[in-house]
């Protein structure tokens, strides 16, 4: 049996330069943190939630995946999170948000965000829908996870 | 059909003796014996009626030395104390620099010798130590130590001309000697570890009169990853269990819910362990890190991911299990599934439970009927399925994202064999 590993650079060329995963949460999470709690890497069950941003009233639990450009693995992580989240985002590099299939979507009422390299360069798309298949159980256990760690 | 739980974690022991009146045997690997042979020898001991074999593991002999070894170039602890009961250098040969071929296995008589000794001296592993008489007197000396028939040493082939292959038919006929001499009215059997996706017609019927003096058979099909499997494979699987059904006793080692159908070829008994190992290769799988918790969708004859299986049954409530363990957890509520987080040993319990359904219904298999249900769930869930990631991607390799696997397997249940 091979043992298949994934090559993971999360790293895109611009310009010559590279923009990396981590430099697109960083700009986003600066962007939600003005009305949100906010925590990247939030475990959920065995896996992460790359980002989660909590209404600052706490009524409201957002999650967004995040890619530079493989907007279909974000989808599929994003379709995980319908089951956790009031709303279900994803997030694109803004180089590449275009290629991002809004229908498909739109379809499962997950959102999109355009985020570019620079601070503030971040554009709502797409708004996402309330999830019809929220776990409260889990729901709550986040908020009250990243709620309290933010007191 | 019945099921024999293989074990394989010492932290498992408590959920499995809870869970003995759904399984038929153990099946203990030599090496996991070997380790911590006490402790296991008490376990084994402390079940009422409990049969078992003991894996003897001789295939790991052919793997290279980095398979074996930890980061300073020993020899795994288990498996060079399993060596050192089969025979006295073997452990120094795994070490050297040469992979082992079949001429630097033991003498068969010498070596068959040993593997019989051992997998028939559980009592004395057992009394070896005075702390395990704390064990025994808790749960009782209620089990026979002695193993349903001893397995002979055997060796991964590629075809029936490879050495390999004839070198483990030497050590069945062996052993079926060496229990002849012993006359203590074990019988020998066999593991044949073989390719299912290689074999020609005319090599299965070589195999199987070769192999045609046993009366217990066990085929493992190497890396049958019935997650991403081909309908050719499928029906030589059946082709195999097939002809050696017509003279022994066959029972599969690791088998998901696609080989248990082979009972309809005459397979008697699977085996695997707690929601894993329902197939293996002949590569060692890399430690460290532990798996991930998962959960066993009926429906799907297949495990998910905890979050993957929380979203399934919140878009499909239909698919909730209702076995005992289910239906007191979740008590009808998706939400629930997260008590599964927190309670994981219940994962196996149920897993346990639907596994026992699955091998009763085996008594009274309908090729038509499953063969149409499993296009069923096909055509029903496919579409919600295949936009979820591929749990099983990074073990297997495999594509498949959806439930294309119960497409093929329909189709390689279906064929006339």
């Amino acid at each position: 049996m091979t043992l298949k590993v994934p090559m993971k650079t999360g790293k895109t060329e611009t310009k010559g330069r590279k923009i990396s995963e981590k430099r697109i949460v960083d700009v986003l999470i600066s962007y939600l943190r003005d009305n949100n709690h906010v925590k990247r890497e939030v475990r959920h069950y065995e896996k992460s939630i790359d980002v989660v941003a909590i209404s600052l009233n706490g009524d409201e639990l957002c999650t967004v995946e995040v890619k530079t450009q493989n907007w279909k693995k974000a989808f599929r992580q994003a379709f995980v999170n319908l089951a956790v989240a009031d709303r279900s985002y994803v997030a694109m590099y803004s180089k590449y948000a275009h290629r991002v299939d809004i229908e498909m979507l739109r379809e499962h009422g997950i959102g999109l965000y355009s985020v570019g390299s620079a601070w503030g360069n971040v554009e709502l798309l797409e708004e996402a829908n309330p999830s019809r298949y929220t776990n409260r159980i889990t729901n709550q256990r986040i908020k009250g996870q990243i709620i309290g760690d933010n007191k | 059909m019945n099921i024999n739980l293989r074990f394989g974690l010492q932290r498992d022991k408590e959920i499995i003796r809870n869970l003995q009146r759904k399984i038929d045997g153990l099946v203990i690997p030599a090496h996991i014996l070997a380790y911590q042979a006490p402790v296991t020898a008490a376990f084994l001991s402390s079940f009422a009626n409990m049969p078992f074999i003991i894996d003897p593991m001789t295939y790991l002999l052919q793997h290279s030395k980095d398979d074996l070894t930890n980061n300073a170039g020993d020899l795994r602890a288990s498996i060079a104390k399993m060596c050192n009961e089969y025979h006295f250098d073997i452990a120094k040969k795994l070490t050297g620099n040469r992979q082992l071929g079949p001429s630097n296995i033991p003498n068969a008589k010498h070596f068959c010798n040993h593997v019989y000794d051992y997998q028939n001296s559980v009592e004395e592993k057992a009394n070896t130590k005075k702390a395990i008489k704390k064990y025994l007197d808790r749960y009782g000396k209620g089990n026979s130590f002695t193993p349903r028939f001893i397995i002979s040493p055997y060796f991964k082939f590629d075809s029936i001309s490879d050495p390999w292959y004839t070198l483990s038919l030497n050590m069945g006929k062996m052993m079926q000697t060496i229990c002849s001499e012993k006359g203590d009215g074990l019988d020998a059997g066999v593991i044949i570890f073989l390719s299912a996706n290689n074999l020609d017609d005319g090599e299965i019927e070589k195999i199987a009169s070769d192999y045609e003096s046993f009366s217990h058979i066990i085929p493992w099909f190497d890396g049958f990853d019935e997650m991403d499997i081909q309908p050719a494979t499928i029906v030589n699987a059946r082709k195999i269990v097939s002809k050696l059904s017509g003279f022994a006793e066959v029972e599969i080692l690791y088998s998901g819910f696609l080989l248990m159908t082979t009972a309809a070829e005459g397979a008697k008994a699977v085996s695997h362990g707690l929601t894993y190992s329902q197939h293996k290769s002949f590569g060692v799988t890399p430690g460290g890190g532990g798996m991930p918790e998962r959960y066993y969708i009926p429906k799907f004859r297949a495990f998910r991911s905890l979050s993957q299986t929380d979203n399934i049954f919140h878009m499909r409530r239909e698919l909730m299990c209702h076995c005992p363990v289910c239906d007191e957890l979740l008590q009808g509520n998706p939400d629930n599934i997260v008590l599964f987080a927190d309670e994981p040993e219940k994962l196996r319990e149920h897993f346990i439970n639907v596994r026992r359904q699955e091998a009763d219904d085996m008594e009274s298999f309908n090729r038509q009927s499953l063969v149409t249900e499993l296009r069923s769930v096909y055509d029903t869930y496919h579409n919600l399925i295949s936009k979820l990631p591929n749990p099983d991607a990074f073990l297997s390799g495999s594509n498949m994202r959806g439930l294309e696997y119960l497409n093929f397997w329909a189709d390689g249940i279906e064929r006339a064999i």
